[in-house]
């Protein structure tokens, strides 16, 4: 008779990407400690300063070695080490100019007559099935009809497929999906691989704790807690990099963090806002504390080379987003978001062309 | 008769002077040096009187006859104690060991099937059938009656009972977590899906683990009672052919000095202690025989079944849980493919499969269910891949349909393995059953008869020497 089978709670899988956290650690140091020489304006008491609307160039500088961190926006194309002050590289969320000119890309979509979108089907107010229904609905949905309809014409075709984490990249590549619509967090290191819309969400890093927790920020009252991460995020790169003391904690999943809080074995997890926001639809007696620590937009990812595809969503994108409170984005915000979030999200990001 | 001829009452005669001798150095006798040569004296003459006894005729039948009962006798109680031992090892094993290896594999299969039900209920959501609940249901409480009777029975080892206390602390744990889990997707949250595969997690980090380390401790030690139920007798054989070895020298030197043939006692003794000998070794033959049969062909075989039956139950809760995790996790899927691919192996390397090998291991009785499981199997596998295309394409629903739906869905070709591992198990268990009790059958009667020999063999013995001792009155 064979016993276990599958891994321990973090085991290996938090082990691989433990390089490549090391390396991003180091790297978003540099470019921390270099945007803190350009600019002091910010100073270290200074609370949050969230750029909704603009998060781009001129998004918070801050330091690690700062009591407070606040939110770091990654840079691209700036060397480990190099001094890459102010205006250096490029804002990762910057996307081709929108046109609805078409190419071979969307001529396949058009052709086949239905639309392939990797989705979440686990992430509370996203992406996550109706059990009753079966219908997987929420903002990234919303967002992946919309494409659908603008490409094929009213009542599209959509084939919704989900796809793990960690094959998002790989299920783009091999063409299994034509696009990824799955709070995915524009970062230099996936435009390497895959190429993304302009933003549709800003977001960042934050703690979640339960309401009667003695966490007050990411600083020294973690100490001694266990917070958990899921294996191989953000979140818990900058958890390693800076734990202030806490027991870390690391699970495939970041609602796997959840359950573990729900039933007494960690105190804290941290994710993103944007997806806090699922967990705290799920169990109001979550709150958010302290600081957004990074700055990151969610794009629609699709397969390099796809220019016409990136072109055209990113039209849909430009309506999609409009300019009064009565665009789509407002009212799938309204329906799925609102209440979650601090106000300071309550407004889709502007986008960015490099050219 | 044991006492010697010619000893007076006073010192035992068969005390040897030199241990008198090596007394001299303790301080008890140095403190008192003049009665030493005096007792030394006492002692040589004692020893000097059972010599020259010994050298007449009279003592010295008195002393064969002695030793000769006294080999008979110890003859018999030595076969009666080895036998009894390895009856009641059998007995053992068949009564109580064994079973208890059977039940530590239940519960590994309640829980399994518990935790599969699981899946296939939360699958279901709010559609679930009640047959699906009623059968996660009765797995938890054949799991929790058979902890309580593997407690009671299992008192005596501390390892089980650690064992049996962890399973008894984290059943309900997890309990509680499925139902946590089904309360949340009732609600419609995705959290329900993150509680069942926590749910799980726990079920094959710590319940399964510690039952199958119950299932293999119980399991080594119902076979270390069959090893020693087999285990040859080696001093009462020794006991048997020095007694008849004795018994022959002692007709010869019978023959040799009076020139008469037979002397009916000691005959009536040789016949008895032959028939004890024979028969300890032709019932421990056929006992070796009956309970090699019961451990390396029933059991070898039950092993295996259980093995693969356990390999089914993994292979079907990782398939529904590939579903649960809604593609949040490929992880399941591969462990699905292993247990799968343990169960049954590759074509080309057939006979590796844990079903392939348990067909080879169970007789002909028992080889149509194990024939019917690996048949299921083969379907199970073809329909999984079917399932798997769907929910790769997109179609949630179908592959739903085709995993927990009834005809033709991968559930029913699981049940139909189950339900023929099951009916094949049965087979093997009677098969150990019969092959234990017909070994048991051979040890019983031996050891009340090896008594009741071996007095025999005394008794005739004693009459014999006793009518030679007659001849000197």
């Amino acid at each position: 008779m064979r016993g276990t089978r599958r891994r321990a709670p973090g085991g290996e899988r938090g082990l691989a990407p433990h390089w490549r956290a090391l390396l991003l650690g180091g790297a978003g140091l540099a470019l921390a400690g270099s945007m803190v020489v350009g600019t002091l304006t910010a100073g270290p008491g200074t609370p949050r300063e969230p750029t909704p609307g603009t998060g781009t160039t001129e998004a918070t500088r801050a330091s690690l070695d700062e009591e407070t961190p606040t939110r770091v926006r990654e840079r691209c194309g700036v060397e480990d080490g190099e001094n890459g002050g102010d205006g250096e590289g490029f804002d990762p969320a910057e996307s081709l100019t929108p046109s609805r000119e078409g190419g071979p890309a969307v001529d396949a979509i058009r052709e086949r007559g239905s639309l392939i979108v990797g989705i979440d089907q686990n992430s509370y107010r996203w992406g996550y099935r109706l059990p009753e229904s079966g219908d997987i609905v929420g903002f990234d949905i919303d967002l992946a009809r919309a494409i659908a309809e603008d490409l094929l014409g009213p009542d599209p075709d959509i084939v919704f497929r989900a796809i793990p984490t960690d094959q998002r990249e790989e299920a783009l590549e091999d063409g299994t999906v034509d696009m990824v619509v799955r709070s995915m967090s524009i970062t230099c290191e996936r435009l390497d691989e895959v190429a993304f819309s302009t933003s549709y969400f800003e977001t960042g890093q934050q703690l979640l704790v339960p309401r009667d927790s003695t966490i007050t920020d990411f600083d020294e009252s973690m100490a001694g807690q266990r917070v958990c991460s899921a294996s191989g995020s953000t979140a818990s790169r900058w958890l390693e990099r800076e734990s202030h003391g806490a027991v870390l904690l690391e699970r495939p999943n970041h609602l796997d963090c959840l359950v573990l809080i729900q039933l007494g074995l960690a105190e804290a997890l941290m994710t993103d806002s944007a997806l806090a926001a699922g967990h705290m639809g799920q169990d109001p007696s979550m709150r958010l504390v302290g600081p957004q620590l990074t700055s990151e937009s969610y794009g629609v990812a699709m397969a390099l080379g796809k220019d016409d595809l990136v072109r055209w969503v990113n039209a849909v994108l430009d309506d999609y987003r409009g300019d009064g409170p009565d665009s789509p984005w407002h009212r799938s915000f309204e329906e799925w978001l609102s209440g979650y979030l601090p106000d300071t999200a309550n407004d889709p990001p502007e986008p960015l062309y490099r050219d | 008769m044991t006492q010697p001829p010619t000893a007076p009452p006073a010192s035992p005669p068969v005390l040897p002077a030199p241990r008198a001798e090596g007394a001299a150095g303790s301080p008890a006798l140095r403190a008192a040096p003049p009665g030493l040569p005096r007792r030394r004296g006492a002692l040589r003459e004692n020893a000097g009187r059972l010599r020259a006894a010994l050298r007449t005729e009279p003592g010295q039948l008195r002393l064969i006859g002695a030793v000769l009962t006294g080999l008979l006798l110890l003859f018999g109680a030595v076969t009666f104690g080895q036998l009894a031992e390895r009856a009641e090892s059998a007995r053992t094993a068949r009564e109580s060991s064994q079973p208890l290896s059977r039940d530590a594999a239940s519960i590994y299969r309640s829980l399994a099937d518990a935790n599969t039900t699981a899946a296939s209920g939360f699958l279901a959501g709010a559609d679930e059938p009640s047959e699906v609940r009623n059968r996660y249901i009765r797995n938890i409480s054949l799991a929790s009656e058979l902890l309580v009777s593997a407690a009671e029975r299992g008192r005596g080892s501390p390892q089980s009972a650690a064992l049996i206390a962890r399973l008894n602390a984290e059943l309900p744990r997890y309990t509680g977590l499925v139902e946590t889990a089904r309360a949340n997707d009732r609600q419609g949250l995705p959290l329900g899906s993150a509680y069942l595969r926590y749910a799980d997690e726990r079920m094959q980090g710590t319940l399964l683990t510690s039952a199958s380390d119950l299932h293999r401790l119980e399991t080594a030690r119902y076979r270390a009672d069959l090893a020693d139920a087999r285990s040859w007798p080696w001093l009462s054989t020794g006991l048997g052919v020095a007694s008849l070895l004795a018994l022959g020298w002692a007709q010869r030197r019978h023959y040799l000095r009076t020139n008469r043939v037979l002397n009916r006692g000691l005959v009536a003794a040789t016949t008895a202690a032959a028939v004890l000998l024979l028969w300890l070794v032709g019932a421990q033959a056929m006992a070796r025989s009956s309970l090699n049969e019961a451990d390396a062909g029933a059991g070898r075989a039950l092993t295996t079944l259980n093995d693969a039956w356990t390999e089914a139950l993994l292979a079907r809760g990782a398939e529904n849980l590939t579903l649960v995790s809604r593609g949040g996790d490929s992880t399941f899927e591969d462990d699905y493919l292993t247990s799968m691919d343990r169960l049954l192996a590759d074509p080309d390397r057939l006979a590796e499969g844990l079903l392939p090998r348990a067909y080879a291991l169970t007789g002909e009785a028992g080889r149509e269910p194990v024939g019917e499981a690996i048949r299921a199997a083969n379907e199970w596998r073809e329909r999984h891949d079917e399932a798997r295309e769907s929910e790769l394409a997109g179609d949630y629903d179908d592959a739903i349909t085709r995993v927990i739906g009834g005809e033709g869905s991968t559930g029913e070709s699981f049940d139909r393995v189950n339900s023929e591992l099951s009916a094949a198990v049965a087979v093997q268990q009677e098969r150990f059953l019969n092959a234990a009790q017909s070994g048991l059958n051979w040890l019983g009667g031996l050891p009340p008869a090896a008594v009741g020999l071996a007095l025999l063999a005394a008794a005739g013995t004693v009459r014999g020497v006793g009518l030679r001792l007659a001849e000197y009155r």
